[in-house]
């Protein structure tokens, strides 16, 4: 009897995992790496400055509930850390509970020493992500055109980066080439937009290095990079935000205004840089009901 | 028997209306007025072209569910008519069921053959209104401190005039003089707010006329207008807004930034440019969630 119940233990841990963990590059065919071997380092609870290699952490609703549609959530952390569990997990839970499939990535910081090229590497990971989730699509029940991201602070300019960067920088090949690194749709909450006057310090800073150049800073502030490819769009951002100035938020929706891009933005006077799925203020707190549903309007099914 | 449902009806309909109405200006003070003898002109159901002079409406909620705050409904219609039901009772009987007292004003429109200053006719009417309401709250059981406006289209114009400019233009006397003529908070809803580059032309032409100069344009342009006594403001936009784009409200938004006021930006995909008490979207419709929240945040409870 005993026996039983060790086994069904076992097997509830290893089967039926709440969320499963997935390489998301095929094996040695991860560009912009200097070969080092890394360690993960959590800083502390909830939050990593180094990882090995891109992973997604998958996170699906019951099949009875499951939808075609999926999102790749993005943690923020000023490109220095990754806040996966407040900022990953918890978002990713919140959107199985809408019968979405999430799926949440730990990309390789632009200020990793294994990194060859700093500022490519996030983008590498969330393209190669988008790919190997649209690859992978019909073993869970979804559909590869309606593939999401959601990011929150840095991991919004990540999002926006992905939305708007139609180069593939992945290097893979084969069957993988023809695999758009475009999202579907894109869910920015306290996005990191601008790397200039507006910026978040600390974001360009570890994205782009002390000194970079004005011409960089403009090619990496997203809201130059918008174009009417630009997916449709949905933006939160709290107006007492001290973090990453409103502005950000209100630069991007304008200019996918100006190149027709569908969309919505909704700035909230509270809710500081911590816009979540738990939230101080009852009037922030309705994100979630608008966020759901806009993803329902654009949805197929 | 026959009687006496006769009677309970006159009595219904005398004593019991849902709304009251209210003349604004005391009786012959009402200023920039040529003293014409206008009819009011109802060009369509819900519409009006032309008043008499200015009138507010009253809806009050229940003794029991009233609240301290009332907002004064500021309907909107180019400066050139009033759509004083789907865009004035309609959202004064939704604020009624949030507790709130509502009044709906009927302002003089800048079209009007009695006005002798077009441009200013509307906001002295609106400041009226306000000064009315907060000399007559303890009537009502409402607090003289929490009294907004809320403006659709070109209401929300007016709105934002008598939000941001200071300067009494009611030329009552006595004891009105000291009453301000600001709103507590401010609701707009599709709101115009640029008469330049980003104008709904016909609001533009008919409040400020067809050749106005760039100097006037600039002047009524409401986000040139933002400064740091605006009160906390809410807009609401649709982003496919054909008849006012959506950067009006970017635009009053970016003023208020700069100028820390305080309030929030909601801008949906859809709605068009009738955002209202029933919406074509669910989306669009958690507008009012949105707005009650806010007026909770700001209101001081009972």
């Amino acid at each position: 009897m005993k026996k039983a119940v060790l086994i069904v233990f076992i097997s509830l841990f290893t089967q039926l995992s709440a969320q499963e963990k997935i390489n998301v590059w095929p094996k040695g065919q991860m560009p912009n790496s200097k070969g080092l071997k890394l360690k993960t380092v959590e800083e502390k609870q909830g939050s990593i400055t180094q990882i090995q290699e891109t992973e997604l952490f998958a996170f699906l609703p019951p099949k009875e509930d499951r939808k075609q549609m999926a999102v790749i959530v993005i943690p923020g952390g000023g490109y220095y850390k990754l806040t996966y569990d407040q900022g990953g997990f918890q978002n990713a839970k919140w959107l199985n509970t809408l019968g979405i499939s999430a799926f949440v990535l730990n990309y390789r910081l632009p200020i990793s020493p294994d990194v060859k090229q700093r500022e490519f590497a996030p983008l590498q990971d969330i393209q190669a992500a988008i790919k190997y989730i649209r690859k992978n699509a019909t073993q869970w029940g979804i559909s590869a055109d309606q593939i999401g991201v959601l990011g929150t602070s840095a991991g919004g300019h990540l999002a926006a980066m992905a939305s708007n960067i139609t180069t593939d920088y992945t290097e893979l090949k084969g069957d993988w080439e023809s695999i758009s690194t475009v999202p579907n749709f894109a869910i920015l909450v306290s996005p990191v937009i601008d790397l200039g006057e507006f910026a978040h310090v600390g974001s360009r800073n570890s994205l782009l290095g002390e000194n970079a150049s004005p011409e960089k800073i403009k090619e990496y502030s997203m809201q130059n990079r918008v174009t009417e490819k630009t997916p449709p769009t949905i933006l939160f951002h709290a107006q007492n935000d001290k973090t990453v100035p409103v502005m950000n938020s209100i630069l991007y929706f304008t200019e996918m205004t100006k190149n027709k891009v569908k969309g919505a933005m909704f700035i909230f006077p509270e809710g500081e840089h911590r816009i979540g799925v738990i939230n101080k203020s009852e009037l922030t707190d309705n994100w979630k009901k608008l966020c759901a549903d806009w993803l329902k309007s654009i949805s197929n099914k | 028997m026959k009687k006496i449902v006769f009677i309970v009806f006159i009595s219904l309909f005398n004593q019991f209306s849902a709304q009251e109405k209210i003349t604004v200006w005391p009786k012959g003070q009402m200023p920039n007025s040529k003293g014409l003898k206008l009819k009011i002109e109802e060009e369509k159901e819900g519409r009006i072209t032309q008043i008499q002079e200015a009138e507010l409406f009253a809806f009050l909620p229940p003794k029991e569910d009233r609240k301290p705050m009332a907002v004064i409904i500021v309907p909107g219609g180019g400066y050139h008519h009033l759509t004083y039901d789907l865009g004035g009772y309609q959202y004064a009987k939704w604020f009624n069921t949030l507790g709130i007292s509502a009044f709906v004003l009927n302002y003089r429109l800048p079209t009007s053959p009695d006005l002798k200053q077009r441009e200013i006719g509307p906001l002295q009417d609106l400041q009226a209104a306000i000064k009315y309401i907060r000399k007559n709250t303890a009537q009502w059981g409402i607090s003289p401190q929490q009294i907004g406006v809320l403006g659709t289209s070109a209401g929300g114009h007016l709105a934002a005039m008598a939000s941001d400019i200071t300067t009494d233009y009611t030329e009552l006397k006595g004891d009105w003089e000291t009453i301000s003529t600001i709103p507590d908070f401010a609701i707009l809803v599709s709101p115009v707010i640029d008469l330049g580059e980003f104008a709904h032309k016909g609001s533009r032409v008919n409040l400020l006329g067809e050749n106005a100069s760039a100097e006037k344009i600039k002047e009524y342009s409401m986000q040139n207008r933002v400064t740091e006594k605006t009160p906390p403001t809410i807009l609401f936009h649709a982003q496919n807004d054909p008849a006012v784009p959506v950067i009006n409200s970017i635009l009053y938004y970016q003023a208020m930034l700069q100028n820390k006021v305080k309030g929030a930006l909601f801008i949906f995909p859809e709605g068009e440019h009738n955002i209202g008490i029933t919406n074509k979207t669910e989306l669009t419709d958690n507008w009012k969630k949105l707005c009650a929240d806010w007026l909770k945040s700001i209101g001081i409870s009972n």
